[in-house]
């Protein structure tokens, strides 16, 4: 039998980006990534010197916003960057992180386009937790004329009852007839508890 | 309604996950740790000086006694800077609080109401919570609940 081989973690060539509306939490962050070993950190105060960073042509591997900035600017950035069709951060991995969320920025966060939003205060173990799960990241694509951004479903269960549904590949939820014989209660309980075969 | 487009994409970031080289969970998170570490001194700076300015703005408002939205706001947007740092160098609670604080602003801000005994309490907890090491588990956790009941007591 062949040993897995364990997971480890390379971000010496990545690039990220930064964007927190304070220096001492903006360090911490950038401390962080030091630490997993980013060479290539883009640390911004502003909005403005984050969309510099964008339109001069920097590609990101992985962008961090703050979701407590003004006015809910953070969350405006990424829904501009996600319809920038032309510009290759528009599908880079993108992380909100939030303290207390006031409820009118909850369905902003949801809604702007970000892979997801992690509450602080973000640790080293909380962001290599969620950099592994963003490395990991499949779901696809979304554009609409609402939303851009990752499929905001992380289960696809179909589409809601009683709808046939939007897209190609939604399954009806109803059933049709069984296109071959019942499976045998032992086949079921080797399916839902398999056990090693013994060799 | 239009339909949208749903396309896969390339994750840059999944090339960062490989099986030679690089490092282990337990080392990256021990790095991070140790260049945390190196910023300790001023960013626990950066949280007294947030911790000042919500306790000189809160007796403000307490003297003051009526609703004033800029004054809340300062406080609010303090205590979500203890909220971000406190739980990074062991001041966990201290962040509980101000983000109970934070809570509560927030619901006075909906309201349009003002209560500066409610304030004054989270300014007492978060006094409390700043010395963690002085007082016991028990009493510290019993201030926590206190602070989360009465902010979300504001309906």
């Amino acid at each position: 039998m062949t040993e897995k081989a364990e997971v480890r973690l390379n971000l010496t060539k990545a690039t990220v980006l930064l964007l927190q509306n304070n220096q001492a939490e903006l360090d911490i962050l950038g401390q962080v990534f030091i630490g997993f070993g980013v060479k290539a950190i883009r640390k911004c105060l502003t909005l403005n010197e984050a969309e510099d960073c964008i339109s001069a042509g920097y590609v990101f591997d992985l962008i961090i916003v703050d979701c407590d900035m003004a006015a809910g600017a953070g969350f405006d950035f990424v829904m501009r960057l996600r319809r920038m069709e032309d510009n290759e951060n528009r599908l880079t991995p993108i992380m909100l992180v939030s303290g207390h969320t006031a409820p009118s920025s909850i369905t902003r966060a949801r809604d702007c386009g970000a892979n997801f939003v992690v509450a602080k205060p973000i640790t080293p173990k909380t962001m290599l937790d969620r950099v592994m799960w963003l490395a990991r990241e499949t779901r696809q694509f979304v554009v609409t004329d609402t939303y851009c951004g990752p499929d905001r479903r992380h289960k696809t269960f179909g589409p809601p009852a009683g709808t046939k549904g939007r897209r190609r590949d939604d399954v009806s939820a109803k059933l049709g007839k069984a296109d071959g014989p019942d499976m045998s209660q032992s086949d079921i309980d080797a399916l839902l508890n398999p056990k090693r075969a013994a060799l | 309604m239009k339909s949208g487009n749903t396309f896969k994409y390339e994750n840059r970031l999944a090339k960062s996950v490989v099986t030679k080289g690089g490092m282990t969970a337990s080392e990256a998170l021990s790095a991070a740790q140790d260049a945390v570490e190196q910023i300790r001194d001023p960013t626990i700076a950066e949280i007294d000086a947030s911790l000042q300015e919500i306790y000189a703005v809160g007796d403000q408002l307490k003297a003051a006694g009526v609703y004033d939205e800029a004054g809340l706001q300062k406080i609010y947007v303090c205590a979500n800077r203890v909220v971000a740092m406190g739980g990074v160098f062991g001041l966990g609670e201290l962040g509980q609080a101000a983000y109970s604080l934070c809570e509560l602003v927030s619901r006075f801000q909906t309201l349009e109401r003002f209560h500066g005994q409610m304030v004054q309490v989270h300014l007492d907890g978060l006094r409390l919570l700043r010395n963690p090491g002085d007082h016991l588990a028990a009493i510290r956790e019993q201030v926590l609940a206190g602070l989360r009941q009465l902010a979300t007591s504001v309906v």
